[in-house]
């Protein structure tokens, strides 16, 4: 038993608001083995993107009140801000849910690939860089002309890619990845899964999804988290959940799901 | 009375570049119907950009036909005189996808809801008004108590997207064209509103077209599907043939891409969906063949075989039902 890539405990996070502070995520507590898929799901407002954006100290007028988070054994939540930066894309790297709007749209692809390379601080001799990045797009399954694109001469799936490309660059140990394919059609996500998936495999990374697409999960990750109104109501393998749901919540998202075994007209 | 919303031989050719030398055929040779006789649910089903909301402000005339035309209760979209006008845009209501943008963020919901019945000159006083709002809020599942005097951004999206199916109804229409109206609404709310639509059909006789890019919810709701592709109709049919029994490639890999909510059904996930599309080009013309009574699939034109119709299909399956009944 290798030990957990990312451990969170009694995780509190709260927001200010002009109604007084919030408390948007509530004592929550998980971890990840490595090369673990992990889904976390729930409606709007449950949480699961705040829970992910702390992780990533993202969040915006909000704070961790109290919690530990560890990752690869170190506390994250003590690291300096310095050290921080130099950790985000190397160990942790986060694929955005609107890829529409992460990408900046006046650089080139390429540009916003080196960006990460520059940034920490990655020197290349001639030519291996822009080899290093056609290698990283072919991974995702994009051709080597995407990398002199802007992004608006790219579809959303394409820029979900480029994103997940960008997420891989320099092989964390864990993705996280917050609802990579909701602004996109059936056909497309599965694509984008199936990337994402597969460079998972290839990098041996943890990966932490989050969702509210419950079918979507159940092809994907090996273990659910079900988060309600803050608090990680409940967890489990896919199978169990899907099985023997404990929590109302989780059961109503089962239940809910369509399907091309039930319908209205009949009804 | 009962009227229809009907498309004849319709092409909607977007041009661009110099002189509009590109031109993106968004729709091509649809010929469709709704409502009329008896009333009935369309899901038109297609990935981004097979041209759903292009056929959905074709049937709100907000966008011009190239070729072709489009006409409500016998009389051409762009003919009509203003008091025609005033009865198309009160029998034929949208729902559109996005419950956060439609709403003016500074008026509350009661405005919404006040303007369309004013407008309209369908109630008499402010009372008359709110006795009419408050039925009709209970009618799509919402607490008028908890939802009037309210602004937008204090509803959660499930609740702004049945004001927009109350605001819909309250202009008693006989047509209700919905785009992606669940595609925005969180999971577990999904099945409630699209309840709320079927009740329209099943007891209020509205006749709905259903665009979307989920296949499993528009099998749950409609009666006829309609599989669109780069502006054309792969497959139409009786919605249960269509599903278990997909004869069209294009359906069959869209029906694949779908995960099913039982995790012991393989889902195939490194497989190339790609795979089984290399032989449907969208950008070559197709018709549609009939190939059993209450189905139709593309073919290239000159194949042999009975040329066919949404329209007629539509009909067809809209007869089946009668017997079955």
């Amino acid at each position: 038993m290798t030990a957990p890539v990312l451990e969170i405990e009694g995780l509190n996070v709260v927001y200010d608001t002009p109604g007084g502070p919030f408390h948007a995520v509530r004592d929550v507590s998980f971890s990840l083995a490595s090369g673990e898929r992990f889904g976390l799901v729930g409606e709007s407002g449950s949480g699961k993107s705040t829970t992910i954006l702390a992780l990533m100290r993202m969040l915006r007028s909000g704070w961790v009140e109290s919690g530990k988070v560890r990752l690869n054994g170190r506390d994250l939540l003590a690291a300096p801000a310095s050290a921080f930066r130099q950790l985000r894309f190397a160990e942790m790297s986060l694929v955005p849910q609107g890829a529409m709007s992460s990408l900046n749209p006046v650089l080139r692809i390429a540009d916003q690939i080196a960006d990460i390379y520059d940034d920490h601080g990655i020197r290349w001799r001639r030519g291996e860089q822009i080899e290093a990045m056609r290698n990283l797009l072919a991974r995702v399954g994009l051709p080597p002309t995407v990398l002199g694109f802007y992004p608006h001469q790219l579809s959303g799936g394409m820029k979900q890619r480029v994103c997940i490309a960008m997420s891989i660059a320099l092989r964390p140990t864990l993705i996280l990845a917050d609802e990579p394919t909701s602004a996109l059609d059936v056909m497309v996500q599965k694509q984008v899964l199936a990337t994402l998936g597969r460079v998972q495999r290839d990098l041996g990374a943890s990966v932490l999804l989050i969702g509210h697409d419950m079918a979507l999960m159940a092809h994907f990750v090996d273990r659910i988290g079900v988060m309600y109104q803050g608090s990680l109501v409940e967890m489990g393998s896919v199978r169990k959940i899907f099985a023997d749901p404990q929590h109302a919540y989780t059961r109503m998202l089962i239940d809910s799901l369509p399907s091309f075994n039930r319908t209205r007209r009949r009804a | 009375m009962t009227t229809a919303l009907e498309v004849s031989d319709v092409d909607v050719v977007f041009a661009s570049g110099i002189g509009g030398r590109l031109r993106n055929m968004a729709l091509r040779n649809i010929t469709m119907a709704v409502g009329g006789e008896r009333s009935s649910i369309t899901a038109v089903v297609g990935q981004s950009g097979s041209g759903k909301s292009t056929l959905i402000r074709l049937l709100l005339g907000v966008q011009a036909a190239t070729r072709g035309s489009v006409s409500y209760a016998g009389r051409p979209l762009h003919l009509m005189s203003r008091k025609e006008q005033m009865m198309f845009r009160r029998e034929v209501q949208a729902i559109f996808q996005d419950p956060f943008d439609v709403f003016n963020p500074f008026y509350r919901i009661d405005h919404a809801l006040l303007a369309p019945l004013r407008n309209f000159g369908l109630v008499a006083s402010r009372d008359e008004a709110y006795a009419e709002i408050e039925q009709t809020l209970k009618v799509v599942g919402l607490e008028p108590g908890q939802t009037l005097g309210r602004y937008p951004h204090q509803l959660s999206g499930g609740q702004r997207q049945r004001v927009m199916i109350a605001r819909a109804l309250l202009l008693d229409p006989a047509i209700i064209l919905a785009d992606e109206p669940v595609s925005m609404v969180d999971a577990s709310l999904r099945s409630t509103i699209l309840d709320i639509l079927y009740d329209l059909y099943r007891v209020k006789g509205i006749s709905l077209v259903y665009v979307t890019h989920d296949l499993a919810t528009a099998y749950q709701v409609a009666e006829t599907i309609v599989v669109l592709n780069g502006g054309q109709v792969m497959e139409v049919g009786d919605a249960e043939a269509v599903i278990h029994d997909p004869k069209h490639p294009y359906t069959q890999a869209l029906i694949a891409a779908v995960p099913s909510p039982d995790p012991d059904i393989p889902w195939n996930l490194e497989a190339d969906p790609a795979e089984k599309l290399h032989e449907v080009d969208a950008t070559i013309e197709q018709v549609l063949f009939r190939v059993d009574p209450l189905r139709a699939i593309a073919g290239p034109p000159d194949r042999d075989g009975e040329k066919t119709t949404i329209a007629k299909i539509q009909q067809a399956v809209s007869d089946a039902q009668d017997v079955a009944k």
